[in-house]
């Protein structure tokens, strides 16, 4: 073996590893990475900054954009806002009621916007009504996360691991509706039932001021009723687009920057104040993180890594489907599932180029990635916000409440989703 | 003109070592919203403000959410109380650091202090430290309108 391959995974690691460690934000510790495999690559002659510009994946980065820029345009609207109050007037405070509403409106908004936005806005809103109400915000914001990260898998632009596939796969936005929606809708279903289950205790407690959550006005909470109903025309829209991609030859990314266009020319807001709301640390982190694969991919690991998999053991195409599921569920637990789905797209295509059909292993990439989030505290940034919000709370969640309730629900939705992938495995792999 | 001759001198003030429900009544029996905190020799140690007791009370979601107008009624969190073992607490633990002013300051500047730190109140101190009178925003509101020239708008809106 060569030096080359040895030198990009050790980068490669020890980025991942400051990032896991906690040493070093994500994004500084990806950009750092990536400038160290483009000069160790020209050094050992493994990498080309063309290279490196060529591995920047312009669909991907401009659909990210593109949806970004319309949540930014959507969120000083008040519009998330106004789903929850809208929802707890409608729950009339019963608790299993408003759990299966917000988790049910989270959902929906995050199969299509960007689900940590959609946490971010709801969430604070959940606390209030449940304080109001007098419940312990738990169990709401705990299923606010594991429903949405869940649903988020359903569509093309539900969650970035799926963008990423879609675009090194060339999957449509239909192909998603076609086969990992109706996945999606059973396993949502199964974590719904068991989140009911496992908060029994706390949804039995009848609410002693239901009577407040009526006098809810949710009008009053949608600041700019123009705005928000010009954007969510634009993001209607374009989601019709989405669905029509293949009939008019057109890629996902210029029907998000089309959409952010338009939803910026129709609101005219101020553009700082619209740009400062899009996550370029996660456009960055995105960027840096195709930089360091492609330098991997280049030096040769990816081939090395495929090969062992062709050749180990010759595994039938459903057990290899199967084993990928969960190996990247399991680490998406514990680390970014951006950057083990960016590590694993080539490795699938170098097994795609070996003669294995490859769209089996995309959704089970799919799957993993986005069901294996659910199971720690760290899993998602979804997770990340609801804890953080829940700390300045009297109710602050810990671990050990996640390993309680959320570990189980990761461990039924990815043995559900395993049970369905067989199930319609020649579907899948069609 | 300085804060000496427009400060109340009789000042209700606190030990640290008293406790929160200490605090609370000596509040509602003076109806006053400032207690400087002084040590055994009366040097200003600390500040308990209004705003930290009714902390205890505030529910969560104040600080989490931008406006909640639309929630007219806060339901049974309208009857929170704190409980007896908070209200046990020492005044040490619930203080702020103290923001005073020398008696031979400007009011000017203790005004613009006030407005900058959002306060209401400020506790006058002397060179040694020593707690010797409190000014409040209102005290220092009406010194700074002291000398300006009414007289003759007076005379032209009296009926």
């Amino acid at each position: 073996m060569t030096i080359q391959p040895i030198l990009a995974t050790v980068i490669f690691l020890v980025s991942l590893a400051l990032i896991l460690t906690d040493k070093l934000n994500r994004t500084i510790a990806a950009t750092g990475g990536a400038v160290l495999m483009v000069v160790v690559g020209l050094l050992f002659g493994f990498y080309t900054e063309e290279q490196a510009i060529g591995t920047l994946d312009a669909n991907t980065l401009g659909l990210l954009l593109g949806m970004m820029i319309l949540v930014a345009l959507l969120e000083p609207t008040g519009f998330f806002q106004y789903l929850a109050v809208w929802v707890a007037r409608t729950s009339k405070g019963r608790p299993v009621r408003l759990l299966v509403m917000l988790g049910a409106v989270t959902s929906v908004v995050s199969m299509f916007l960007d689900n940590v936005t959609t946490v971010v806005l709801i969430a604070p809103v959940t606390i209030l009504i449940c304080e109001i109400l007098g419940l312990n915000p738990q169990p709401f914001l705990i299923s606010e996360a594991l429903l949405s990260d869940t649903a988020g898998v359903a569509t093309l632009v539900g969650d970035p691991p799926n963008v990423l596939i879609a675009s090194a796969a060339n999957l449509s936005f239909l192909d998603f509706i076609t086969h990992s929606l109706p996945i999606v809708v059973v396993v949502w279903l199964v974590a719904l039932l068991l989140i009911r289950v496992l908060f029994r205790r706390e949804l039995a407690i009848v609410p002693e001021n239901s009577a407040a959550i009526l006098e809810f006005n949710p009008d009053e909470v949608l600041k700019d009723r123009k705005t928000a109903v010009k954007v969510l025309v634009v993001i209607g829209v374009a989601v019709i687009a989405f669905l029509f991609e293949e009939l008019l030859h057109i890629r996902p990314a210029l029907i998000a920057l089309a959409a952010a266009a338009t939803g910026l020319i129709l609101v005219q807001p101020d553009i700082k104040t619209t740009l400062n709301r899009i996550e370029w640390d996660v456009l960055l982190f995105f960027g840096a993180l195709f930089i360091m694969v492609g330098g991997m991919e280049h030096a040769g690991v990816m081939r090395g890594l495929s090969s062992l998999i062709t050749e180990g053991g010759s595994l039938p195409p459903m057990v290899l489907g199967l084993v990928l599921l969960w190996v990247v569920a399991i680490s998406s637990a514990f680390i970014d599932n951006i950057p083990i789905t960016i590590a694993l797209i080539p490795v699938v295509l170098d097994l795609a180029a070996a003669g294995i059909n490859p769209n089996p292993l995309w959704w089970a990439l799919a799957f993993g990635a986005g069901f294996g989030g659910n199971g720690t505290i760290i899993g998602s940034t979804a997770n990340v916000v609801i804890v953080s919000l829940s700390e300045r709370t009297r109710h602050p969640i810990t671990a050990s409440t996640w390993n309680k309730r959320g570990l189980p629900v990761m461990l039924a939705t990815c043995a559900t989703a395993s049970v369905l992938y067989i199930l319609f495995f020649p579907w899948l792999s069609r | 003109m300085t804060v000496r001759r427009f400060m109340k001198t009789r000042v209700i003030s606190i030990q640290q070592d008293m406790t929160i429900g200490n605090a609370a009544a000596l509040m509602r029996e003076h109806h006053i919203g400032t207690l400087p905190v002084v040590d055994a020799g009366q040097k200003l140690v600390g500040m308990l403000r209004l705003e930290n007791l009714l902390a205890l009370v505030m529910p969560d979601f104040v600080h989490l959410v931008d406006h909640f107008e639309f929630a007219h009624n806060f339901g049974s969190l309208e009857y929170t109380k704190p409980d007896t073992t908070t209200l046990a607490h020492s005044v040490k633990e619930f203080m702020e650091q103290p923001i005073s002013v020398q008696v031979d300051s400007g009011v000017l500047r203790a005004a613009a202090l006030l407005h900058l730190r959002d306060l209401r109140d400020l506790p006058v101190v002397d060179a040694e430290n020593t707690l010797v009178g409190l000014v409040s925003h209102v005290d220092l509101g009406v010194a700074l309108m002291s000398d300006w020239d009414l007289s003759e708008l007076a005379s032209d809106t009296s009926p």
